[in-house]
């Protein structure tokens, strides 16, 4: 085997195609085929659905080297970026830029995610979380529990950090939901990639004639400063908002499927008022689900050896964290969910300068949601057959459509 | 030991803040402030957690800690290396 490894290029024509089908019943695994690929070596071929066949960096160690190797590039405008479809448009967030300039646009708005500040929303985002459960116990004892929690509680927090309002939740869950699915068709999502700008871009007009004490209205000040172009700010402010409500909104779901399936570990953090097994647990949930399950995108702009190959400079390269989250050279027995393991290490917000600058927000409002929402509906069950449900197979994060839940 | 810090390698996660209060701080633009550059050796396991990357990668925060030839901390297994 080590023979086909080595000879990467020549292992080409009979690449498996990238992304693969996760197992029928599996829902919280990667794909079998992509955990083989990790056993069979640290370097491997894929096929996209352009033809391209980029590199897959299999393992944990790999994975964190590469993410924080500068010799790697996230520009999507560079030849040889393995895009996971056709690219459209001239303008990108700076998720999809390198340093200095990707750094120059980040710092810009990393000052809400600090520890100390995130830490000061936490009555706030408690508040929400016991707000909207009193709903949904002063209803019928049944509720799809996506629409009625997963995805309010990351929007509320998400429009009151930016400024924006949400009453226009509808609109823009309705944009983000097309932008990042892979079953689009690029024309419909670059119609609601150009929604999701013209609404911010009003929305920043709005800021910049009546600054409030929001991420949007610091924006505001930067463009009148010059600093920043008003479509950059426009960029910053959808991707912010995309990333700042999917992301939180389909591990809370998930997570709950996740933990209504493995009642054992459920019972561990109803059970518990320990800020630091709570915590914990939230890392493991990270960990398991790997909600981002496209596999991070890079360039060479050098050559890269990894254990005796060579990435050529101009070559693809996909980091599939999902399957680094699964090392079993790293995490013991990995297809376990265990809530107390120590699994801090993991990859799921990414690795190196790109990785989630949301993560702290993420971290606070996914302990709150845990440690409240199964501790004040203990009875809380799944009210559909595993079977029943429809997953995020086609959608840049994954999670589930609908979950349908009783008590 | 002694911790040093590089602040424009700081990707401003605040990581270190979680693991170390008492080292690490945030100014008010996420970017890691060192507190305490010689904490007592008995806080190594903790702060080798810190130091998540490659030397040339993206480090919040570098330590080390004093051993014979004062080599680098070794980072578990990564097989990539420096073409020349």
């Amino acid at each position: 085997m080590t023979s086909t490894v080595r000879t990467g290029g020549a292992q080409a024509p009979s690449a498996p195609e990238f992304p693969m089908p996760r197992a029928e019943g599996c829902p919280f695994d990667p794909p079998p085929a992509l955990k083989k690929e990790q056993e069979q070596g640290p370097l491997r071929k894929v096929r996209l659905w352009d033809g391209s066949t980029p590199w897959l960096v299999t393992r944990y160690a790999d994975q964190r080297a590469l993410l924080a190797d500068p010799r790697t590039s996230a520009d999507i405008t560079r030849p040889g970026y393995p895009s996971s479809a056709p690219v459209r448009g001239s303008s990108f967030s700076f998720i999809l830029m390198d340093d200095p300039e990707h750094a120059r646009q980040r710092r810009m708005v990393t000052a809400p995610f600090t520890i100390k500040r995130v830490e000061a929303m936490r009555p706030a985002v408690q508040k929400i979380v016991d707000g909207l459960i009193d709903d949904m116990l002063a209803g019928p004892p049944r509720a799809d529990l996506v629409q009625a929690f997963a995805l309010p509680v990351p929007s509320l927090v998400i429009c009151e950090l930016l400024g924006v309002p949400y009453a226009d939740h509808d609109f823009f869950q309705e944009n983000s939901k097309i932008l990042i699915s892979r079953s689009a068709a690029p024309e419909e999502r670059g119609a609601a990639h150009a929604k999701l700008i013209g609404y911010l871009d009003e929305l920043m007009g709005h800021k910049i004639a009546r600054p409030a004490d929001d991420l949007l209205s610091g924006l505001g000040t930067r463009v009148g400063a010059g600093e920043l172009s008003r479509r950059e700010a426009a960029e910053m402010g959808v991707l912010l908002l995309i990333a700042g409500h999917e992301t939180t909104a389909n591990m809370i779901a998930l997570g709950t499927l996740a933990l209504l399936e493995h009642p054992d570990q459920l019972a561990l953090l109803r059970d518990s008022d320990d800020p630091k097994a709570v915590a914990g647990a939230v890392e493991e949930l990270l960990r398991y689900l790997n909600i981002t399950h496209g596999g991070r995108r890079r360039v060479a702009v050098e050559d890269i050896e990894i254990g005796g190959e060579v990435i050529r400079a101009g070559e693809g390269i996909i980091v599939p964290n999902d399957i680094g989250n699964r090392d079993p050279e790293v995490f013991a027995d990995p297809d376990r969910l265990d809530l107390g393991r120590d699994a801090r290490r993991h990859v799921a917000f990414g690795f190196g300068v790109h990785q989630c600058l949301g993560q702290p927000l993420a971290r606070m409002e996914l302990q709150v949601v845990y440690s409240t929402l199964y501790r004040r509906i203990p009875t809380l069950r799944l009210d559909a057959g595993l079977e029943d449900l429809s997953f995020k197979h086609d959608g840049a994060v994954y999670g589930v459509y609908e979950l349908p839940v009783a008590w | 030991m002694k911790v040093t810090l590089d602040q424009d390698k700081c990707v401003a996660s605040g990581q270190c803040v979680v693991a170390a209060d008492d080292v690490f701080d945030q100014d008010d633009d996420g970017i890691a402030v060192l507190l305490d550059p010689t904490p007592p050796s008995d806080r190594a396991r903790v702060l080798l957690r810190v130091q998540p990357s490659e030397p040339d990668g993206t480090s919040e925060a570098s330590v080390r800690a004093p051993r014979p030839g004062d080599g680098r901390i070794e980072r578990p297994g990564s097989t990539v290396g420096r073409t020349r």
